[in-house]
């Protein structure tokens, strides 16, 4: 009998000590299969908490993250009662998030009303366990990593475009066929630069993809590939920050006209998913844009003996989370900057602007690929 | 929408130049932010009860209006009823007197905080520059008689 | 006839994870597609329509036909069914009128599918292979690197020529597109 195996090295240790635990079941259901089975069991539940624990422990720091950041680019100081420098306000807000009744408005069609923040949960989860975090530290080594991520980012779009409608709201409506159309258009972006990715590294496996930028910094795909690397990089920013539905792209919310957009009605926990969604899709783009760009967990490497030594101490899930922060710093600074385009304004953007672009970038990755063998 | 009729040469010409003008614009924005970001002296808000010791209000905030004095306690004022009157709502009322030379003098300066804006048009009005706003702001009450005061503690000297 | 049907379905009976999967997604396959006919409300069905062709992903994944299954996904739910779902919401008055649905038709549409049923097991079950078949292709022979060395390969086993015209046929499709919206704005001028 076939039974899948979880591959990577808590899973093997698991398979060596699992046969020792079965020899303290009866004689009749030991053997091979029932050893495969509980190994699998057992490194499967392990994988799933360490995948929730990533993305939803991260959930609050992001919050915490982005009022500071927001606060102090608008020359505040954000929160500061709760805790030193106000750390536990954002544990406040959860729960009082998580105790608020939950509530549907008249009218609601209750079963996709509650169906939506389920689905738009989907793709974030899936996304975060394809990343690698470090050396050893992947859920899932799929090799064919980068069409999943982009087959998957589709539910995204169906979760909105469901919660919307079955809010029974105009102004929820409006905003979900805005993001709707927005996030099929930026799509098409987001796929053709991790097609250049996937072109210059020659896989479309994320370890594989990550190893090959192993070495010194001028290995990374943002500098291997002389300037096209970093426009290819800018053009995953934007893209990914429209995927989002983070301002400047966020016609879908757009709090002064659409009062909020697709989840104005909803109340507690689902708008907690809502909300969670939101900040586990910063946290696995930023991921995505660190394995794909920015190396991924090896060391900043400079090309110096002694001062590498030292880099290559530290280890490669510090440096992927350290790179994975910056990153999301960056999606926040832009946030906080730029002012949100008007809906045809950014359509005409993706169609008149990116997708030029992202089609001279991969001739341009072919002529590359070309000159160098 | 109005549909615009550029030739396509024209068209393409704007197209490059917004695709180096647009970006810079951004940069420009972003910059300014950033220097924002790092800069903590930049921060404007206070942390208002915690740091009450040591906060100082800033000199153009317009709190309760007050009377300039010295250290005597004398002030300017000659009860000419300039500010009374440019007064939109009615909370100054100037009381004259008159001294023991019989010139006309301030008596009571009675200033009704509770229908006062702190909009600053009698400070502007004054031409002896006897009164200012001054920057309590701490005012809150519960007792309403309270915020019926007389601003000055001396007659005027005329 | 029936009997003699019977007696030549072979007897793949679950004996593993995988069978056992199988004919537990091909169940939820069935039962969301029937759901997909029934439910009245047209949004509601398109959900249901997306569970369908999640299920037949799954299938594919469990013949190890891993790239085929993305593809099904990518295409069906990140494309089809959102421009469904998009146009129903653009276009219908949700929830003011169900469709009636008038019991001749109900009859008819019985009798097609029934008639389609039969057509395919006639056509499947006289395979005598079907029992012995491997369940699922060896690994990596539907893999993405197979599919694309295959796919532009110019030798006998390879299809550059269908891979080039269905390229060209996107092309005339995107340029035909264009070329409606174009006309909408000259006929304004």
């Amino acid at each position: 009998m076939y039974v899948p195996s979880v591959t990577n090295p808590i899973g093997d240790y698991v398979r060596e000590w699992v046969p020792q635990l079965v020899a303290y079941l009866p004689e009749s259901l030991q053997g091979e299969t029932t050893c495969s089975v509980i190994a699998f069991a057992i490194n499967a539940i392990i994988c799933i908490i360490a995948v929730c624990l990533v993305n939803i422990g991260s959930a609050p720091i992001l919050i915490y993250m982005e009022r500071k950041v927001c606060a102090h680019v608008q020359c505040r100081l954000g929160p500061m009662r709760l805790g030193w420098h106000g750390t536990i306000q954002t544990i406040a807000d959860v729960l009082k998030m998580l105790f608020k009744e939950v509530y549907s408005p008249q009218g609601a069609d209750k079963k996709l009303f509650y169906l939506a923040p389920l689905i738009v949960l989907i793709a974030p989860f899936m996304i975060a366990a394809l990343i690698p975090f470090g050396h050893n530290l992947l859920v899932a080594n799929v090799d064919m990593g980068i069409p999943l991520i982009i087959a998957v980012n589709g539910f995204g779009v169906l979760g909105i475009l469901l919660g919307g409608w079955s809010s029974n709201n105009k102004y929820s409506l409006m905003g979900s066929l805005r993001s709707g159309a927005q996030m099929i258009s930026y799509e098409i972006s987001f796929a053709l630069v991790l097609l250049f990715v996937v072109m210059v590294s020659g896989s479309t496996n994320l370890m594989e993809i990550t190893n090959g930028q192993a070495g010194t910094v001028a290995n990374w795909m943002i500098f291997k590939v002389p300037v096209l690397g970093f426009l290819a990089f800018i053009m995953f920013f934007i893209a990914s920050t429209a995927e989002m539905n983070r301002a400047p792209f966020d016609i879908a919310e757009a709090e002064q006209e659409l009062t909020g957009g697709y989840h104005t009605e909803y109340t507690g926990t689902p708008f907690a998913m809502f909300y969670l969604a939101e900040y586990i899709a910063l946290v696995t783009n930023s991921a995505l844009a660190v394995t794909c760009f920015l190396g991924g967990f090896h060391a900043p490497c400079i090309g110096f003996e002694s001062v590498d030594q030292i880099l290559l101490k530290v280890p490669g899930v510090i440096w992927f989370f350290a790179k994975v922060y910056f990153m999301i710093w960056c999606y926040m600074m832009v946030r906080w900057t730029f002012v949100r385009p008007r809906v045809d304004q950014l359509m005409s953007f993706e169609w008149k602007f990116m997708l030029p672009v992202n089609m001279l970038l991969l001739v341009g990755g072919a002529a590359y690929i070309a000159l160098s063998i | 929408m109005t549909q615009e009729n550029i030739s396509t040469k024209h068209y393409i010409k704007r197209y490059l130049k917004k695709c180096i003008t647009g970006p810079w614009s951004l940069l420009c924005g972003l910059s300014v932010s950033l220097k924002y970001f790092f800069n903590p002296k930049k921060i404007v808000t206070e942390q208002y009860p915690e740091n009450r010791k040591t906060l100082k209000m800033h000199e153009r905030y317009r709190g309760r209006l007050s009377m300039v004095e010295d250290a005597e306690g004398n002030n300017h004022c000659t009860a000419c009823g300039m500010c009374e009157r440019a007064c939109p709502n009615a909370s100054i009322n100037v009381q004259p007197t008159k001294n023991i030379a019989g010139k006309k003098v301030l008596g009571r300066y009675v200033y009704h905080f509770a229908s006062c804006t702190q909009c600053g048009l009698c400070v502007e009005a004054c031409p002896f520059g006897a009164i200012e706003m001054s920057t309590a702001f701490e005012v809150a009450t519960t007792d309403v008689t309270s915020l019926e005061m007389i601003l000055n503690k001396k007659e005027g000297q005329g | 006839m029936l009997e003699n049907l019977l007696s030549n379905i072979p007897l793949t009976f679950p004996t593993g994870g995988i069978d056992i999967a199988f004919y537990a997604v091909a169940f939820v396959i069935l039962a969301m597609a029937v759901c997909t006919v029934a439910v009245k409300n047209v949004l509601k069905s398109a959900v249901f329509l997306i569970f369908t062709f999640v299920g037949t992903a799954i299938l594919y994944m469990l013949l190890q036909a891993e790239f085929i299954a993305l593809a099904q996904v990518m295409v069906y739910v990140g494309g089809v069914v959102i421009f469904v779902v998009f146009t129903i919401l653009l276009t219908s008055h949700l929830g003011e009128d169900n469709f009636s649905v008038n019991i001749p038709r109900t009859f008819a549409a019985g009798a097609l599918s029934v008639a389609f049923v039969m057509v395919m097991v006639k056509s499947l079950f006289p395979a005598k292979e079907l029992a012995t078949m491997p369940s699922a292709a060896p690994e990596g022979y539907a893999g993405l690197k197979a599919i694309a060395l295959r796919l532009l390969d110019y030798g006998p086993s390879g299809y550059i020529i269908p891979f080039e015209i269905v390229s060209v046929l996107l092309l005339a499709t995107l340029i035909s597109a264009v070329t409606v919206a174009r006309k909408e704005k000259e006929e304004k001028k």
